[in-house]
């Protein structure tokens, strides 16, 4: 080994040394792998019926190849096309940097420098009550932490973090999975602590926050169905943890979360897929919602297709990421909670390109979008209506990778 | 699975996953995507389970699925969740990462591409030779040799480029 080999085995040595053990476990492992030997099976399942389907349909010479015979997941009649002059991101916040300074550009056009430690990294910024919330990482170190820069007062620290956070929607309340694994609630702009409390069932991540009840359930890196939770910061008690595992990813001001529920013909019964939306309890997030149930492949299929599902502020519709795995391609769908509570998965189509994310809504009736994760600056953002059509946002061209922000409660 | 092979699984899982952790994170650079990458793999391996007949080749599988995965897969990183890019050091850590800072050489490791980062990382850490690691990326030795030639090359041009800078200013 020469000196250059040598030199570079001592650095991956000593960088090794800095990682230990992993968060996950041998049971969050092991749950993950059952959930997708179910997809498999499921998929599996749904390939032989496409088979027979598209057989059948060859044979009376309707049909041209298999793959047109699966339910596709993607706009069959999309709407009006993409505006051919795109808007700008009016009406939007949006949040860039110019000089190295992190500007914000509030809907009116209001400029503002957010007044940052100039070490700081800013990762994301969320306008909250009476406010703006940063989480950044500090030069040099290797932790992440939230910085709350009020208007007209001096920015001030947070927390560091160890998971993730989340807002209100009236941007009143912060819960953030801090360094140890504690969930502390916050009031904002005050920062005064509210609540906290430990770690359940592993490092918890915060789905959402609806007045006093904010949604937990523990993490999932592949998108494999957990146990999801409810703490009430009124009595500070966090309630038991849902009997199924289960996929949630938001929720609505008024405490509804989109709720899909797969089970395991392994740990008995049959296998059964059901999507709705749940509202809270005051202990507890209900698996038993009405909602689109279905024993076939097809409908559990469905159902295992939803990625993520947003729901409006009214909510009263969901902005769903629907994903075909036989494609490796997501699409955005709308769906009315109405038909959900009434049984029925009636998905309509958006012109939102395919593999975009939903981000959040901006108001009752429309939603932002982008090709790529939220922590990714300068994506291509679209703002999309609940008829479906979405349009690109414009960004400012002096900001450097510029992004379209959510504000809770007026920023 | 049987209850006894999961055991079997869930064993190894426990005894392994931190010295996959540490493969993982040197492989992609980052603590969190590091995470999910040997949650991938090894979520992969309990689904292909009843292909791995030999338990002693366990080892070599994930150990493939991870340095494929983490060559291939991140472009189409996909999650329901608001990741973060770095999780807080170990306890401990601090002194070290100080005296890391100045490792350059980490710096340089991490604007190779992923598949030659590969190749270095399972030859210089992982100890592995040629027909291993050309098992490993399911590529020819030849390309392993390759990989390992214009890796450490670039790597070396970076060096010295940095030490004839350092010593412009001095």
């Amino acid at each position: 080994m020469n000196d250059l080999e040598q030199r570079l085995s001592e650095s991956l040595v000593r960088r090794a040394q800095t990682v230990l053990e992993p968060v996950f476990t041998a049971d969050d492992v092991v749950h993950a792998g059952r959930s997708a030997v179910v997809r498999r099976r499921v998929l599996a399942a749904s390939g032989a019926l496409a088979a027979v389907v598209a057989a059948v349909l060859l044979a009376t010479n309707v049909l041209g190849g298999d793959e047109r015979a699966l339910p596709p997941v993607g706009p069959t009649s999309p709407p009006s096309s993409v505006a051919p002059t795109p808007p700008s991101a009016a009406g939007l916040t949006v949040v860039g940097f110019n000089n190295g300074k992190t500007v914000t550009i509030q809907p009116n056009g209001t400029r503002s420098t957010l007044d940052l430690p100039p070490d700081l990294t800013v990762l994301d910024v969320i306008g909250v009550s009476g406010g703006w919330l940063v989480h950044a990482r500090a030069a040099g170190d290797q932790s992440h932490g939230l910085w709350i820069v009020p208007e007209g007062a001096d920015t001030v620290h947070v927390v560091d973090l160890e998971g993730n956070y989340e807002v209100s929607a009236d941007g009143r309340t912060l819960a953030a999975v801090v360094v140890g694994g504690e969930v502390v609630a916050y009031e904002l702009p005050s920062l005064q602590e509210r609540r906290r409390i430990r770690r359940f069932n592993g490092q918890p991540f915060v789905v959402g926050i609806a007045d006093d009840l904010v949604l937990l359930r523990e993490p999932s890196s592949d998108g494999a169905p957990t146990k999801a939770a409810v703490w009430n910061l009124a009595n500070n008690l966090m309630g038991p943890p849902t009997e199924n595992n289960v996929n949630v990813w938001s929720l609505g001001s008024g405490g509804q979360a989109p709720v899909a529920i797969v089970t395991d013909p392994a740990t008995g019964g049959q296998m059964r897929g059901c999507l709705s939306v749940a509202t809270l309890r005051p202990d507890a997030l209900p698996e038993n919602a009405p909602g689109f149930c279905a024993t076939d492949e097809s409908g559990i299929l469905t159902v295992l297709r939803v990625r993520r599902a947003a729901i409006s502020p009214g909510g009263d519709q969901l902005a769903v990421e629907s994903y075909d795995e036989r494609r490796e391609r997501s699409a955005v769908q709308m769906v009315t909670v109405a038909d959900l509570n009434a049984g029925r998965w009636q998905p309509r189509p958006t012109n939102a390109p395919p593999d975009n994310r939903v981000l959040f809504w901006d108001s009752r009736d429309t939603f932002v979008t982008a090709s790529r994760g939220p922590d990714d600056f300068g994506a291509p953002y679209y703002r999309c209506g609940t008829n479906g059509a979405c349009t690109p946002l414009t960004l400012p061209t002096d900001l450097t990778e510029a992004r379209v922000v959510p504000v809770y409660g007026g920023g | 699975m049987d209850p006894a092979n999961e055991q079997t699984f869930r064993d190894f899982v426990a005894a392994r996953s931190g010295a996959l952790l540490r493969t993982a994170f040197l492989l992609v650079g980052d603590r969190g995507r590091a995470e999910d990458l040997v949650q991938t793999a090894l979520v992969k391996t309990y689904v292909a389970w009843g292909r791995i007949r030999d338990p002693e080749a366990l080892e070599g599988y994930v150990r493939r699925t991870l340095a494929t995965t983490a060559t291939s897969w991140w472009r189409r990183k996909s999650s329901s969740e608001r990741p973060l890019d770095q999780f807080p050091d170990v306890p401990g850590a601090d002194e070290i990462g100080a005296r890391l800072d100045r490792d350059v050489m980490w710096d340089h490791l991490a604007t190779l591409p992923a598949k030659q980062r590969a190749v270095l990382v399972l030859r210089y850490y992982e100890g592995l030779g040629e027909a291993e690691i050309a098992d490993t990326l399911r590529i020819s030795r030849g390309t392993v040799k390759s990989h390992a030639s214009r890796a450490l090359a670039a790597l070396r041009r970076r060096l010295d480029g940095e030490h004839a800078e350092t010593g412009v200013r001095q």
